[in-house]
C-alpha cells in the first residue's frame, strides 16, 4: 500500500506548476477572456510541456503517463486556471483516438492544429471551427468535425470557457463504444482541475487574511474568519484522497471505477464551491469586483463543476454502485 | 501510488478475520461504560490478549505481534466489520502507551505495558479539571516535593470509565511558581492510593461513564513520574496528536457504521428522500479511509503527524453525527425507542456521536489549530 504520490510524481508536478505559474498569470487569463488567440498561445505552451499528449503512448507521440500522474498535473492546470479544453483533449479524446488507431485525427490534436471538446448534451464549451467534438451518450461515443453551421455560440458566465449549442448535421468521423470510460476519464480530470482551482482561491484568501487589518489586527486572527478557512481546508483535505483513489482505480482498471470517479467528483465540486464561497467572504467587497483576480477562478469553477455530470447524476451512480452485490472478500471495497 | 495490499497483508487480514469470526461474542456485550458492562468487556480483553490481538502493533515482549501500521489498520477494519466489542482498555493502550513508549524508562515499560495490554491493570485519563478543559494549561492540581516522591492534591474530572479503572495518568503542577504549560509533571498513579476519592458521573446516555477524582496529599514515588519533572506538557502533547489523528478513530469504525446505515436504508425500502444522507455517510467514511491510508503511508515514510491531525478530528466527529442523524431520520417515530433492537443501538450511537465534537479537543479548538498551525494564519488574541 502506497497511498501518496511518489517523489518522482511530486517532482514532475512541481516542475509543471512552476512553468504554468509563469505562463498563465492572472494577466494572461484576462487577456484570454478578451481574445481567443491568447488561449491558443497558452495552449501551444501546454503542448510544449507535454500536457496535451500526457496519456498517449510515447510511440504515438505522447508522454505515456497514466491517471495517477495526470491527476496531479491537472490539479496544477486548475491552480492557474489554464484555459482551453485540457481534460477533453488530453484525458478523453487523444487517448480515445490513439486506441481507435485514428492517427490523423490524433496528430491534429497533438500538434495543436485543433483541439478536442466533449459534448455530453446539447451544450459544448471551447468549440472552435477547427475542433473535434466528441459527443458521449451512455456508452456510445461519436466524433465530429466542428463546422460553424453546427455551432451556435452563447454567452457564458466564464468568458474563458465560451459555451455553444451543438447540433451535428454531418455523419460522425468515427463512432464506437467506450462512452462510459471516456466520461469517467473526463469527470476525473475535471475533478482534479477543480481541486487546483479551490486551492488557488484558498491561497488568495489566506494571503489576504494575513495582511488585511481591521480593528488593529489582521482579519485572519479573528476566530470567525479562521473557522471559515479551516472548514474549507477540511473539505479539500478529504476530497483529495478520493480524487487520488479514483485515479488509481482508473489507471488499474478497477471494476468500480465509475463509482469512485463519481465520489471524487461530488467531493471535489463541493470542496471548490466551499473554497470559493469562503474566499469571497474573506475578501469582502474587494473580491466582489472584476478588478480583483478572484472572479477569474470563481467563474472557471462555476463553469467546470457542472460540465461533467451534475450532482444528481453522480449521486445516482454512487447509490447504484453501493446497492450492487459486493465482493465480500474485500473488507469495504465498493 | 499503489492502493493494493501485499500477500503478507492479505494473509494477516485473513487470519484476523478468521479469529474474529470464531471468537466475537454473537450477542454483543452491551455498553462498556457501566459497571457490569465494563467487567464483561474485561473478559473479552483477556481473550484478545491471550490470542495476541489486544495490541497488535506492540513489541512481542509486551503482548503484541509487531504488526506494521498498515496491518494495524487492517486489523481495525476487520474488528469493526466483525462488530467486535468496545475496547475498554483504549485509554491506556491508545493514549497512554505511546507516551510510555516514547518517554518511559525501561523499568516503567516493563512494569506497565504488559499488564495494560492484558487488561490486568485498567487505565483512565485524568486530564481535565473543573477549571481546565479546553485550556489544559490552566491545570491547578499540584504536587509537593517530599522524600522519595511527591504529594498530589487537586481534582480531575471527565475521567472516562474512571469509576471502574485501576490507575490514572494526569498532569500536576510541580513548580509552584509556574503558570500555564510550564512547571507541569506527568504522573501515573493507582486509584486505590490513600487520599484518593473517586465519584462516578452519569453521562447523558445514562451510563456511569465519567468520574471525578479527588486527590488529597496522595503520595506518588519518583518511579511513577513519566518523563522529566517539569516537562509534563511535552509528554502530554505527544499523545494528543495520536488521539486526534490516528489511534482514536480508525476508519473501520465509520465504514462499518456506514455499511449498517446503508443496510437500514435498504431495509426501509430505499426511500428516495434519505438516499443522499445515506450515500454521503458512505462517501465520507470512504474518504476518511483513503485519507488515513495516505497518512499512514507518510508515517511509514518517516513523516511526523503534525497539526493536521486536527483536520481529521473535525472531519470524523462531524461525519459521525451526520451518519447517526441519517439513521434516526430513517427510523422515523421509532427513533425514540431506547430498548428497541434496531433503534436502540442507533440512538445510543447518536448520543455518543454528539460527544465527538467535544472530546479529544473541541472542534472549536481544532479549527483554531488548523487555522494557525496548518494554514499559517496569525494567532487570535
Amino acid at each position: 500500500m502506497y497511498a501518496t504520490p511518489t517523489t518522482e510524481q511530486r517532482e514532475l508536478r512541481a516542475q509543471v506548476a512552476a512553468t504554468l505559474a509563469t505562463a498563465c498569470t492572472p494577466g494572461r487569463l484576462r487577456a484570454a477572456w478578451a481574445d481567443r488567440a491568447a488561449v491558443r498561445a497558452l495552449w501551444a505552451e501546454a503542448i510544449e510541456l507535454g500536457l496535451i499528449g500526457l496519456m498517449v503512448a510515447p510511440e504515438a507521440g505522447g508522454l505515456g503517463l497514466d491517471a495517477r500522474d495526470a491527476v496531479l498535473l491537472a490539479e496544477e492546470a486548475g491552480f492557474v486556471g489554464l484555459p482551453g479544453p485540457l481534460v477533453d483533449t488530453a484525458w478523453v479524446i487523444a487517448p480515445l483516438l490513439a486506441a481507435a488507431g485514428e492517427t490523423e485525427a490524433l496528430e491534429t490534436v497533438l500538434s495543436g492544429a485543433g483541439w478536442g471538446v466533449v459534448s455530453l448534451g446539447p451544450l459544448v464549451a471551447d468549440a472552435e471551427p477547427d475542433s473535434l467534438i466528441l459527443r458521449i451518450e451512455g456508452d456510445r461515443a461519436q466524433l465530429y468535425a466542428a463546422t460553424p453551421a453546427d455551432l451556435r455560440p452563447l454567452a457564458g458566465v466564464d468568458p474563458g470557457r465560451p459555451p455553444a449549442r451543438f447540433s451535428p448535421s454531418a455523419a460522425p468521423l468515427w463512432e464506437g463504444p467506450g462512452g462510459v470510460a471516456a466520461f469517467d476519464r473526463g469527470a476525473l480530470g475535471a475533478s482534479a482541475q477543480l481541486m487546483g482551482l479551490g486551492r488557488r482561491m484558498m491561497a488568495l484568501a489566506l494571503d489576504y487574511a494575513k495582511v488585511r487589518e481591521q480593528f488593529g489586527r489582521p482579519i485572519g486572527s479573528y476566530q470567525a474568519v479562521q473557522h471559515h478557512l479551516a472548514n474549507a481546508a477540511v473539505a479539500a483535505a478529504f476530497a483529495e484522497p478520493l480524487v487520488l483513489r479514483a485515479a488509481h482505480s482508473l489507471a488499474t482498471g478497477h471494476p468500480n471505477t465509475s463509482v469512485h470517479v463519481s465520489m471524487a467528483h461530488l467531493r471535489a465540486a463541493a470542496a471548490v464551491d466551499k473554497a470559493g464561497r469562503v474566499a469571497l467572504q474573506v475578501f469582502g467587497a474587494i473580491g466582489y469586483t472584476t478588478e480583483h483576480d478572484l472572479h477569474l477562478y470563481l467563474k472557471r469553477a462555476w463553469s467546470l463543476s457542472r460540465a461533467w455530470g451534475d450532482e444528481e447524476f453522480h449521486r445516482s451512480r454512487v447509490a447504484a454502485g453501493l446497492d450492487a452485490p459486493r465482493d465480500t472478500k474485500e473488507t469495504w471495497d465498493v | 501510488m499503489d492502493l493494493t495490499w501485499t500477500p503478507r497483508e492479505l494473509a494477516f487480514r485473513d487470519e484476523a478475520r478468521a479469529w474474529l469470526e470464531a471468537n466475537v461474542p454473537r450477542e454483543g456485550l452491551g455498553s462498556g461504560d457501566t459497571r457490569e458492562g465494563f467487567f464483561r468487556h474485561l473478559a473479552w480483553e483477556k481473550q484478545l490478549f491471550e490470542a495476541g490481538w489486544a495490541v497488535v502493533s506492540w513489541p512481542k515482549e509486551y503482548g503484541g505481534r509487531e504488526a506494521s501500521l498498515f496491518e494495524w489498520l487492517i486489523f481495525e477494519e476487520e474488528y469493526y466489520r466483525a462488530r467486535a466489542p468496545q475496547r475498554v482498555t483504549q485509554n491506556g493502550i491508545f493514549l497512554l502507551a505511546p507516551s510510555l513508549f516514547a518517554f518511559g524508562t525501561p523499568e516503567q515499560q516493563a512494569r506497565f505495558l504488559r499488564p495494560m495490554a492484558a487488561a490486568e491493570v485498567l487505565w483512565a485519563q485524568a486530564w481535565s479539571e473543573p477549571g481546565a478543559g479546553s485550556d489544559l494549561a490552566a491545570t491547578r492540581a499540584r504536587a509537593e516535593r517530599v522524600d522519595g516522591g511527591w504529594r498530589l492534591t487537586g481534582q480531575k474530572t471527565w475521567c472516562t470509565r474512571g469509576a471502574f479503572c485501576d490507575w490514572i495518568y494526569g498532569l500536576f503542577r510541580t513548580d509552584p511558581n509556574s503558570t500555564r504549560h510550564k512547571g507541569l509533571t506527568y504522573f501515573l498513579l493507582p486509584l486505590k492510593a490513600p487520599g484518593i476519592t473517586v465519584r462516578g458521573v452519569e453521562k447523558l446516555d445514562g451510563d456511569e461513564g465519567f468520574a471525578e477524582v479527588f486527590l488529597d496529599n496522595v503520595f506518588v514515588p519518583d518511579a511513577d513520574v513519566l518523563g522529566k519533572v517539569g516537562e509534563g506538557w511535552k509528554v502530554a502533547m505527544a499523545t494528543t496528536g495520536s488521539e486526534r489523528g490516528l489511534s482514536l478513530r480508525s476508519p473501520g469504525r465509520y465504514m462499518a457504521a456506514a455499511s449498517r446505515l446503508f443496510d437500514l436504508w435498504r431495509d426501509k425500502g430505499r426511500p428516495a428522500a434519505h438516499r443522499d444522507a445515506v450515500i454521503d455517510a458512505w462517501i465520507d467514511a470512504d474518504a476518511y479511509r483513503c485519507h488515513t491510508a495516505s497518512t499512514v503511508t507518510r508515517m511509514v515514510n518517516g513523516e511526523k503527524l503534525g497539526a493536521e491531525s486536527s483536520l481529521n478530528k473535525i472531519f470524523w466527529s462531524e461525519m459521525d453525527i451526520a451518519l447517526h442523524e441519517a439513521a434516526l431520520a430513517l427510523l422515523g417515530p421509532e427513533a425514540i425507542l431506547s430498548e428497541d433492537p434496531v433503534a436502540g443501538p442507533w440512538l445510543k450511537g447518536y448520543q455518543f456521536a454528539l460527544a465527538g465534537p467535544i472530546y479529544a479537543g473541541t472542534n472549536e479548538i481544532q479549527r483554531n489549530v488548523v487555522a494557525e498551525r496548518v494554514l499559517g494564519l496569525p494567532k487570535g488574541s
